[in-house]
C-alpha cells in the first residue's frame, strides 16, 4: 500500500523530508504487518515441528540402528541400512505389501462404481426431503468409527449366535466368512459396505454441480439415457471420480482398523496389511529398527500417488467458484 | 411404467441402506435384548426390550466404560478446540500472504496423506521420556495433529472468501491485525469454524490408531475400549452392543444436527462448493 504521505510530499516538492519520514513509517507499518502475519503462523509451525518433524527425524535415526523396544532410549549400535535390507528380504513385508495392493485394487473401483450408481439413483429422486433422508441414511455408517463397525461384524459373523452366520446356514450357503479361504473377501466386503458413502458423497456433490440445462438440451436432441450418462455425466464427473478414487485408494492401501478388530492380521499373516505389519513389528516383535525401516519404505511407496493426490486436491481447493 | 420404475428405485435404495446400516441396526437390537434373546437361534427380530445391558455398562465391574466415555468426550472436545486455535490465525495469515505460507500449505497437504501408523509409533517413542503416554493430554496432542490438515485447508478456503476490503476498513479504524482477526474475520468465518469443529470432533471421536498406540488403560477412549470388551467380556455381546450404541450416539447426533456442514467438510477438496 503506497503511503499517501509519500505521494503528496514528492508531488509538492515542498516536503521531501516529511515524505521520506512518512515513507519510512509506512514501510515500518508494512514490515510490522508482514511480521504479525508470520507470527500468526508460528504456533502451527512449531506444533508441526515438534510433533511431526522431530518424531519422524528420530524415527529415521532409529531405522539406521539396531533398536528393540527394550534399548529404545539407550545406545543401540549403528547398522547403516541393514534394517531396510532385512525388512525387504524377509518376505513378510513383501507379503503385506502384496495384501495392501490387492485390497486397494479390488476395493477402490468397486466402491467408486457403487458410489456412482447410488449417487445417480438418489439424484434421480424429485423430492428434496426424500433425497436429504437418503443421504443421511447412506452416510450414517461412514460416520461411525470403523473399529466399532468391525466389532459389530465380529458379533454378526460369530459362528454360534451371529445373525449373518445363522442365515448363511439357514439358506445352505456354503460360505464360512472367517475361514482362511474367504476371510480376505469378508474384510473387503466390510470395507465396501462402510466406505462406499465417501465416493457417494463426493459424486453426489459432483452431480448436483452439473447444469440441468445440458440434460434438457440432450433430451430435446433425442439422446437416450445411456448416451446422456456416457457423454454428459461421466465426462463432467471426471475430476470427482479421480479425487474419490485417490482418497479411497490411499486409505484402502493402509487399512488397519477392521483387520485389527476382526482378524488381527491372521490366520498366520494371511490378512496382514502394511499398517498391520508395522504395528506388529513395533509391538509384537518389539523391533523398532525394523518397524521404522518398514514405515519409511511405506512412505517411499506412497510418494508418487501422494504427489498426484496433492496435485488434484489442491487444484480443486484452489478454485472456489 | 414410470411409477413402477420409481418403486423399483426405492426398493433398491432401501436394500442398500439396510445393508449399509445393518451393523448399527443389529447393535441397537442386540443391546435391547435380554441375555436369553441374545443367544437365541434363530435370531429374534421381535422381543420384549430390556435395559439391563445399559445398566451393566455403568454399574457392573470389569472394564470401566464410564471412564472411556469421559476420555472420549474430553479428548474430542479438547482437540477440536485446539485445532481451531492453531489453524484459524494461521489460515488468516496464509490468505493474507504471510511469508512461508505456501510451504505450510504444501506440507500440511502432504501430511494429510501420511498413514496414521507411520506417525503414531514415532510419536509413541518421543512421548515416552516426556511421560505423555497413556495421558489424555498426549492423546489431545495426537488428535489435534490428525485434524490439522482438513481444518487448515477448510479454514483457508473460508477466509479466502472474505474480501480484503474488510481488513482495510478495520485498519483505517485503527484495528491491529489481531483485533481484525478477532472482531472482523472470526464472526464472518463462524460457519467455517463450526464445520471444522464438528468434523474434528467426529474424527477425534472415531480415531483409533493413535489411541491404540498411545494409551494403555488410564486414557483409553471408547474406540479402543470396544476392542478390549471382546476379550474381557467374552460372550457378553449384549453389554458390548450397548457400549457400541452409547459410543455411536455422540457422532450420530453431531452428524444429524450439522449434516449440511459436515457433508460440505467431508467432500472438501473433491467438490467445489
Amino acid at each position: 500500500m503506497a503511503s499517501p504521505g509519500l505521494r503528496e510530499g514528492v508531488a509538492d516538492g515542498r516536503l521531501p523530508r516529511a515524505g521520506i519520514v512518512a515513507a519510512a513509517a509506512s514501510l515500518w507499518t508494512m514490515r510490522r504487518q508482514v511480521l504479525t502475519y508470520f507470527l500468526l503462523t508460528v504456533p502451527l509451525i512449531l506444533f508441526l515441528l515438534l510433533i511431526v518433524v522431530y518424531p519422524l527425524g528420530y524415527a529415521f535415526d532409529i531405522s539406521l540402528h539396531d533398536v528393540t523396544i527394550q534399548n529404545l532410549h539407550g545406545a543401540p549400535p549403528f547398522v547403516w541400512f541393514d534394517n531396510y535390507w532385512e525388512v525387504l528380504t524377509d518376505g513378510a513385508f513383501l507379503d503385506a505389501l502384496g495384501f495392501s495392493l490387492k485390497f486397494m485394487l479390488i476395493v477402490t473401483p468397486i466402491e467408486v462404481a457403487f458410489g456412482l450408481g447410488l449417487a445417480v439413483l438418489v439424484n434421480s429422486f424429485r423430492s428434496p426431503a426424500g433425497r436429504a433422508v437418503s443421504v443421511a441414511l447412506i452416510m450414517l455408517p461412514f460416520m461411525v468409527s470403523p473399529v466399532l463397525i468391525a466389532v459389530m461384524y465380529r458379533l454378526m459373523l460369530n459362528g454360534f449366535i451371529g445373525t449373518i452366520s445363522y442365515y448363511l446356514n439357514a439358506f445352505h450357503i456354503p460360505i464360512s466368512p472367517l475361514s482362511p479361504q474367504s476371510v480376505v473377501y469378508t474384510l473387503m466386503a466390510i470395507d465396501i459396505l462402510q466406505m462406499t458413502p465417501f465416493p457417494f458423497l463426493i459424486l453426489y456433490g459432483g452431480l448436483q454441480s452439473i447444469d440441468q440445462q445440458l440434460y434438457e438440451a440432450a433430451a430435446i436432441d433425442g439422446a437416450g439415457p445411456l448416451t446422456i450418462f456416457g457423454r454428459i455425466t461421466l465426462p463432467l464427473l471426471r475430476q470427482y471420480l479421480i479425487v474419490a478414487a485417490l482418497v479411497r485408494g490411499l486409505e484402502a492401501f493402509v487399512v488397519f482398523e477392521i483387520i485389527y478388530a476382526l482378524t488381527g492380521g491372521g490366520p498366520g499373516t494371511l490378512t496382514t496389511s502394511l499398517s498391520m505389519f508395522i504395528y506388529n513389528a513395533a509391538f509384537k516383535a518389539g523391533n523398532m529398527g525394523h518397524e521404522n525401516a518398514a514405515s519409511f519404505l511405506l512412505l517411499l511407496v506412497l510418494v508418487v500417488p501422494s504427489i498426484a493426490a496433492v496435485y488434484f486436491l489442491n487444484r480443486n481447493a484452489a478454485q472456489p467458484s | 411404467m414410470s411409477k413402477l420404475v420409481t418403486a423399483a428405485k426405492v426398493a433398491v435404495l432401501v436394500v442398500v441402506i439396510i445393508a449399509f446400516d445393518f451393523p448399527i441396526i443389529n447393535a441397537v437390537l442386540t443391546s435391547l435384548k435380554s441375555q436369553l434373546d441374545v443367544i437365541s437361534s434363530p435370531p429374534k427380530w421381535i422381543f420384549w426390550p430390556v435395559l439391563t445391558h445399559f445398566e451393566n455398562l455403568f454399574s457392573a465391574g470389569g472394564y470401566d466404560f464410564p471412564r472411556f466415555l469421559t476420555t472420549s468426550v474430553l479428548v474430542s472436545a479438547g482437540s477440536s478446540i485446539a485445532v481451531i486455535v492453531l489453524c484459524l490465525p494461521a489460515a488468516y495469515a496464509i490468505v493474507r500472504r504471510a511469508p512461508g505460507g505456501a510451504i505450510v500449505v504444501l506440507s500440511v497437504t502432504a501430511l494429510r496423506l501420511v498413514p496414521p501408523i507411520v506417525l503414531a509409533v514415532p510419536i509413541f517413542i518421543v512421548f515416552g521420556p516426556l511421560h505423555l503416554i497413556d495421558t489424555r493430554f498426549g492423546l489431545i496432542l495426537a488428535d489435534t495433529l490428525v485434524n490439522i490438515p482438513l481444518t487448515l485447508l477448510l479454514l483457508i478456503s473460508f477466509v479466502g472468501d472474505i474480501p480484503k476490503e474488510f481488513d482495510e476498513a478495520a485498519a483505517i479504524d485503527g484495528a491491529s491485525v489481531l483485533t481484525t482477526l478477532r472482531m472482523v474475520i472470526f464472526p464472518l468465518v463462524l460457519p467455517g469454524v463450526m464445520t471444522a469443529t464438528m468434523l474434528s470432533f467426529i474424527i477425534s471421536w472415531n480415531e483409533f490408531v493413535f489411541a491404540l498406540v498411545l494409551t494403555i488403560d488410564s486414557a483409553t477412549p471408547v474406540t479402543v475400549g470396544a476392542t478390549l470388551f471382546i476379550t474381557a467380556w467374552g460372550i457378553r455381546w449384549g453389554d458390548i452392543s450397548a457400549a457400541i450404541v452409547v459410543s455411536v450416539i455422540p457422532t450420530l447426533l453431531v452428524t444429524l444436527l450439522g449434516q449440511r456442514y459436515i457433508v460440505k467438510g467431508l467432500t472438501f477438496g473433491g467438490v467445489k462448493n
